[in-house]
């Protein structure tokens, strides 16, 4: 026996509650939990927190993760996070052009992207192993440094007008923008992330440099790495090329406050065939005890598409009966976090006589989770979300990505033995509670567009979020 | 409490693992030290969750021939997280199809999760999403890919998964519902300009034989399709001899023994699917089609037996690279290259670049593809395309030029490596093509490194020589003749 089994039975022994022989139950071998590099998280003296897993091997991403987002934003200068995120490519002192840059990146064999969502920023490579000191001297260059060319500011304009055409050609996109502004009406996370035209075509140079000054702080920073990398290293590498960042202060969290309110918003396009829509509960924050039990319903509600193998055999029961009505293009569910809130719900996509059978069915699975699920089904999502959870350590850059937003968003990194030991732990009892307390009798957050003269009104909507026992 | 611990080294605690747990539970005031509710099951789980036995290692690749003739090839070593990934790849595809037969091997693709002799198709798909496995099959002209990922502790069970899938029932209906679902998607991509594109470039190249059979199912022969040619097409694909099993992340001589154990293909022994050779012959096509232009202009490539070859044509086509404007091309994926810097330069005229390296078993293609405006002018797009090509051949790159390409296509082999699947298609590939020796990505990075400027000018003068293979799809009007492109491209 080895001695993570003699471990985990000794605690059996101690005659503690169930979940360790639920643990136990699920899998004979656990030896491949624990066959993960250990997780190194240094805090310098500024509030940097460097973070590594090292997995060896010829290359390394990584990264620069900000607590910094649109939500950080007011209605002046809403998509100012974004167009930092662009601006940052365009030249230091010393990298005077972005297309130095470029040719910089490109001659070592990295990459170098970045992103912005509505609370973080992220700015990450993948190189060599011998170009990691270079990588970090590029990142503390250009998030120090840059220049913010007023010429280059102009010019990123209508970069990012083309950018926003795209995305408001992406139906996804929009439903998920559209639900921001319903559900989280008057609040930060309302806006969306490029910002209005008018931002776009107005911030200014100091616009840009007094946000970088505010948000890009020491307590606000964690630098990640995976791969060939070795912590004492990257440690002292950080503290010479980002010791000088002053430390400033957390994330002004509590004072930003992002009310849940239950509404509608929905946009007619008849040239559009289809419906795009969404139907949203107020979710959970990242730090919530039961954030597993609610991966694990979104597991349980599932997700299916007509090109899917499956077909009507998927193990999800929405997903059968939507196969076998066909009632939906495709359907999934999401779970976005938020550091004081999040998103719980159904997204979908269907034929405008199909729409409300498509609604109904959605909300009734929610009821049936939240009353009458059993424990057969639980096992099984179970066992799917803990594979499906644990396949996502597949490559450095994944994995950097992750202990990146952990570290950002929890403070610590959650290792697979830990994630697969709280998703081993839940019983039906917590899925249910959770469900109660999160599906039923709520008044959701609903939004549709294109052909949406059939989609129901938003009072049977809310009439579907619960069942009368007679 | 902690001297209890029996642990492997290294144990080393991690500085935050519970300092700042956001995990509140006011259940057990009496952990006062942590806020972690697995405290609840004593200090041991706590340390269980942190305790890490990860050890360095270097990739390993791996090649046993069982007795049947079967395959068995494995990635072994690095890191490949807590997972694996089993595959198997069938000698089988487009390549080997006849005028009659035109598209079983997509249907035999879509009937890859139906029902086969041990299980009916609900026990199949079940007992892949019951052990929280991810599966999908894949056809290409020359194999059938059946890939999974899987935890450790089912990777038994999903060999055995495996090893079911390649013995398919066939039934009539089942064979007939999957040509159904195989005629939707032949039609769905008649309107995808790229697909149309590659289809004609593999038919012009190899004048419709072998890799110039269509790969997407003709529609008009899948109604004619019958079972009993189905059933024909997988009892000559699955024997053991065509068969290549493929583990990463696994012990490859555990591999090896379970596999064994187990009966994999419709029979015990049969022989290998040999069809002809390719002979690449070049020639062009046009079709008119509203829209953007859609072009290709590609040469005899290498062939995946030629190592040396393989990883110079990989510099090459880094040097080339290629991009776009919207969505933007990031920093590393071409950025720097010829075909990006040319799209830069016309970005009135060209929406796309890109440079296509293909290497089969016994040929390869090479080349550059451009999509450009509707407005554009054709004639010049293929002359500046053809122009760049040439340049490469003609006039040795800089040193620095040379050392780019060779640090990209470096981190391109590893980024593709470094998730199991990419690693799975990477050594299956080489076993399937009879490579006598399967080499780790790191072996072939190896090979990078010792390309010249020489070598690169060597491989693009060869694929110069062969007669040009020229594509279009939009407007027509003005597109330069077979000789004409050849004129442009030969300096010799």
């Amino acid at each position: 026996m080895s001695n993570i089994s003699k471990l985990l039975s000794c605690t059996q022994k101690l005659g503690v509650r169930s979940y360790s022989s639920e643990a136990v139950k699920l899998f004979a071998n656990r030896d491949f939990l624990v066959q993960n590099p250990e997780t190194k998280i240094t805090t310098l003296p500024n509030g940097i927190r460097v973070a590594t897993e090292q997995s060896f091997g010829e290359t390394a991403s990584i990264g620069v993760w900000v607590d910094s987002g649109s939500v950080y934003e007011n209605e002046k200068n809403n998509g100012v996070a974004h167009f930092l995120e662009h601006m940052i490519f365009k030249g230091t002192e010393k990298r005077p052009s972005p297309n130095f840059i470029e040719t910089e990146v490109e001659n070592m064999g990295g990459n170098l992207n970045a992103f912005t969502s509505r609370e973080h920023s992220a700015y990450y490579m993948k190189v060599l192993k011998e170009n990691i000191p270079n990588a970090v001297d590029i990142l503390s260059d250009i998030l120090q440094n840059s220049k913010f060319d007023q010429k280059l500011i102009d010019d990123e304009r209508h970069t990012i007008l083309s950018e926003m055409q795209y995305i408001q050609s992406q139906e996804n996109e929009l439903v998920f923008d559209q639900l921001h502004a319903t559900a989280f009406q008057g609040s930060p996370l309302g806006r969306t992330i490029l910002g209005p035209v008018e931002n776009i075509n107005s911030i200014t140079r100091n616009d840009i440099k007094k946000f970088m000054e505010d948000n890009y702080t020491g307590q606000r920073l964690v630098i990640a790495a995976s791969g060939a990398v070795n912590h004492e290293q990257l440690v002292q590498q950080v503290k010479e090329k980002f010791g000088s960042i002053k430390a400033g202060d957390a994330a002004p969290r509590q004072l930003i406050t992002n009310e849940f309110v239950g509404s509608e918003l929905r946009v007619r396009d008849d040239s559009i065939p289809l419906v795009h829509f969404a139907v949203a509960v107020k979710g959970l924050s990242w730090s919530s005890p039961d954030y597993f039990v609610l991966e694990l319903i979104q597991t349980m509600i599932g997700n299916w598409s007509r090109s899917i193998a499956a077909g009507r055999n998927v193990s999800s029961n929405l997903g059968e009966v939507v196969a076998t009505e066909g009632l939906a293009e495709s359907y999934s569910t999401f779970f976005s976090c938020y550091n004081d809130t999040g998103l719980f719900g159904n997204f979908g996509v269907a034929q405008p006589g199909r729409v409300d059978d498509l609604v109904c069915e959605m909300l009734k699975e929610w009821q049936r989770i939240a009353n009458a699920c059993t424990d057969a089904e639980v096992q099984r999502a179970k066992q799917s979300l803990i594979a499906s959870s644990l396949m996502q350590y597949d490559g450095t850059s994944k994995i950097c990505e992750s202990i990146g937003r952990q570290v950002l968003t929890l403070g610590r990194r959650i290792t697979p033995a830990e994630l697969y030991l709280r998703i081993a732990e839940i019983s039906v009892s917590d899925v249910r509670r959770v469900a109660r307390e999160l599906l039923v009798d709520v008044s959701p957050a609903v939004t549709a567009i294109g052909s949406v003269e059939n989609f129901p009104d938003y009072n049977f909507v809310r009439g579907w979020s619960y069942w009368n026992r007679l | 409490m902690l001297s209890r611990l029996v642990v492997k080294k290294p144990f080393v605690r991690s500085v935050c693992a519970h300092s700042s747990s956001p995990y509140q539970f006011n259940r057990h005031h009496h952990h006062h030290h942590t806020l972690d509710r697995f405290l609840e099951t004593g200090i041991i789980l706590d340390q269980y969750i942190i305790y890490s036995s990860f050890i360095e290692s270097k990739r390993v690749a791996e090649l046993t021939t069982l007795e049947n003739g079967m395959k068995v090839v494995s990635l072994s070593g690095g890191f490949t997280g807590p997972a694996a990934a089993l595959g198997i790849f069938v000698n089988t595809g487009s390549r080997f199809e006849s005028q009659t037969n035109a598209g079983s091997n997509q249907v035999l693709k879509n009937l890859a999760f139906q029902s086969n002799e041990s299980k009916i198709y609900l026990q199949v798909q079940r007992e892949i999403a019951e052990i929280g496995s991810t599966a999908f099959a894949q056809i290409s002209r020359d194999n059938l890919l059946i890939s999974s990922e899987v935890l450790p502790p089912f990777s038994k069970q999903m060999l055995t998964s495996l090893s079911n899938i390649t013995n398919p029932k066939l039934a009539y209906h089942e064979v007939r519902d999957c040509t159904e679902q195989t005629i939707e998607e032949s039609e769905s991509l008649e309107h995808c300009p790229v697909t149309q594109v590659f289809e004609s470039l593999h038919k012009q190249a190899y004048r419709g034989r072998t890799l110039g059979r269509p790969l997407v199912a003709p529609v008009c022969n899948l109604g004619s399709l019958a079972t009993e040619q189905v059933v024909d097409v997988a009892n000559s694909a699955f024997t053991p001899s065509n068969l290549t099993l493929v583990g990463v992340g696994l012990n490859h001589k555990d591999l090896v023994k379970e596999a064994q154990q187990l009966k994999f293909g419709k029979t015990n022994g049969g022989a290998a699917n040999k069809g002809e050779s390719a002979k690449y012959v070049g020639g062009d096509e046009i079709t008119y089609v509203t829209g953007n232009n859609h072009i290709v202009l590609a040469f005899e490539g290498v062939s995946y037996k030629n190592t040396k070859d393989v990883a110079a044509s990989a510099v090459l086509k880094a040097i080339l690279g290629g991009g776009s404007i919207q969505p933007k091309t990031a920093p590393g994926n071409g950025k720097t290259s010829r075909l990006f810097t040319l799209l830069e330069k016309n970005q009135s005229s060209l929406v796309k670049t890109d440079s296509i390296n293909i290497n089969y078993q016994d040929t390869g293609l090479f080349g550059v593809y451009a999509e450009s405006t509707e407005t554009s002018q054709v004639g010049q797009v293929i002359a500046n395309l053809a122009n760049e090509f040439a340049t490469v051949a003609k006039s040795a790159v800089s040193a620095q030029e040379l050392d780019r390409a060779k640090n990209i296509a470096k981190t391109t082999v590893l980024e593709q490596t470094d998730s199991r699947s990419g690693a799975l298609e990477f050594v299956g590939k080489q076993a399937l093509y009879n490579n006598a020796k399967v080499l780790t990505p790191e072996e072939f990075v190896q090979e990078i490194n010792s390309v010249t400027a020489e070598d690169i000018k060597r491989v693009a003068s060869k694929m110069l020589q062969s007669r040009p293979t020229l594509i279009v799809r939009g407007n027509i009007q003005d597109v330069p003749t077979l000789d004409q492109v050849q004129s442009l491209t030969k300096f010799f």
